[in-house]
């Protein structure tokens, strides 16, 4: 029985989330160029250490993506899932993050058809150990018209770790006091327009918040949010406040 | 265990939201009573709850919204612990079903099997008036024992 090349595509793409019989199917020669396309769908980029043979993503070291994609810049146009990861105190690791991150900036603004961005930060830190190379070329691509998936995880003290999509902007953060979960003047003010003058990543948040269409924000307890709603007052229908999610951090 | 420590008196009020005019068609509230445990005396002691700053955001939206659905998540113990529980707040409900046309509450206990059935619940806001009248008017809905469907 033969299978023709669509049906076998079409199945092959049902195994991405399953990146081991992936790569073993890349193993035979004639599926390698049809397998090709859906291992390198969602790629996965590694900071910091990582036991890597334990790891089932398989993730890439930066350095080894980058000598890979100049080898072979097809694969540029099989990605649709970039995630960025990092393992490693932030305060440590900061020094190498900024320079594996700067030297990464480059391969980053090669993507051309991205669909999804997700950074997962070392926990609880804030967006300065992301670098401003980084920063400047991680905002080129979010500007990119294919990108509608975007996640930022785990980033401390900050106001948009979560943006969930162009249109739907989820609000959340974790507060660099913790503390007395009580005491409420321990929370740190929510003020999106303070934080995100900063970075020029903000201004790319700031410039979409004004096509949202549903928020949701943790615990907006300091202020700030009137301000936010000003901005997508236009577009926003649904609102999702959550005091709930607030009460686990602590 | 000892009295709840509400929002308002903790010394901390919630910021103005709307500052505009605006229009919501579905507005999603979700809050929390939680226990506290002291470490130093090892036991639970209070009860920290948002219900204050959830009634505060409502009473915000009142007219500026189609559809509100608040989620309770209760973090009983015991079933007992429940007459701790200050529900005053939800007073608001009463006030807020005049003006928007569907509200739905979802109260959750995580006790199993469930512990807060809808009639007990119904019974805790006895006192309230309107808040009977909005549910026998179809306009509160009452979902115990679950939570907002993601």
């Amino acid at each position: 029985m033969r299978v023709s090349l669509e049906i076998l595509d079409l199945i092959l793409g049902f195994l991405i989330p399953h990146r081991e019989t992936l790569i073993a199917c890349s193993k035979d020669q004639v599926l390698f160029p049809i397998v090709k396309r859906h291992l390198y769908y969602h790629v996965i980029v590694h900071f910091g250490s990582n036991n890597r043979r334990a790891d089932t993503n398989y993730p890439f070291k930066p350095d080894r993506l980058s000598k890979l994609l100049s080898e072979d810049p097809r694969i540029l146009n099989y990605v649709k899932i970039l995630q960025v990861q990092f393992k490693g105190d932030p305060l440590l690791c900061m020094r190498t993050f900024k320079l594996e991150l700067d030297k990464f900036a480059k391969t980053l603004v090669k993507f051309p058809v991205l669909e999804c961005i997700i950074i997962t930060s070392p926990g609880d830190s804030d967006w300065c150990f992301l670098s401003e190379a980084f920063q400047d070329a991680l905002e080129n691509r979010l500007s990119l018209p294919t990108v509608m998936e975007i996640h930022f995880l785990h980033f401390a003290d900050e106001i948009l770790p979560d943006l969930n999509c162009k249109n739907n902007l989820a609000l959340s953060g974790y507060f660099s006091t913790p503390g007395q979960f009580r005491s409420l003047q321990q929370f740190l003010p929510l003020d999106p327009f303070y934080r995100l003058k900063p970075y020029p990543l903000h201004r790319w948040a700031k410039s979409h918040i004004k096509e949202l269409r549903s928020l949701r924000c943790v615990a907006p307890v300091g202020g700030g949010l009137a301000e936010l709603l000003e901005v997508c007052s236009g577009t926003l229908n649904e609102l999702d406040i959550d005091f709930e999610n607030a009460s686990r951090k602590f | 265990m000892g009295q709840a420590i509400p929002l308002s008196e903790s010394g901390h009020n919630l910021p103005k939201f709307f500052s505009a005019p605006f229009d919501i068609q579905h507005l999603t509230i979700r809050t929390a009573v939680l226990p506290m445990y002291n470490k130093e005396i090892q036991t639970w002691t209070d009860w920290t709850t948002w219900l204050p700053a959830a009634a505060e955001a409502i009473s915000q939206c009142i007219s500026l919204t189609q559809h509100l659905t608040l989620s309770i998540n209760i973090g009983l113990r015991t079933y007992s612990d429940l007459a701790e529980i200050d529900f005053s707040p939800l007073a608001i409900l009463g006030s807020a079903s005049l003006s928007i046309p569907h509200i739905d509450l979802y109260v959750h206990t995580g006790i199993l099997p469930s512990a807060l059935t809808r009639a007990e619940l119904i019974s805790l806001l006895e006192d309230y008036e309107d808040i009977i009248r909005s549910i026998n008017e179809g306009v509160l809905v009452i979902h115990s024992e679950k939570r907002i469907p993601e």
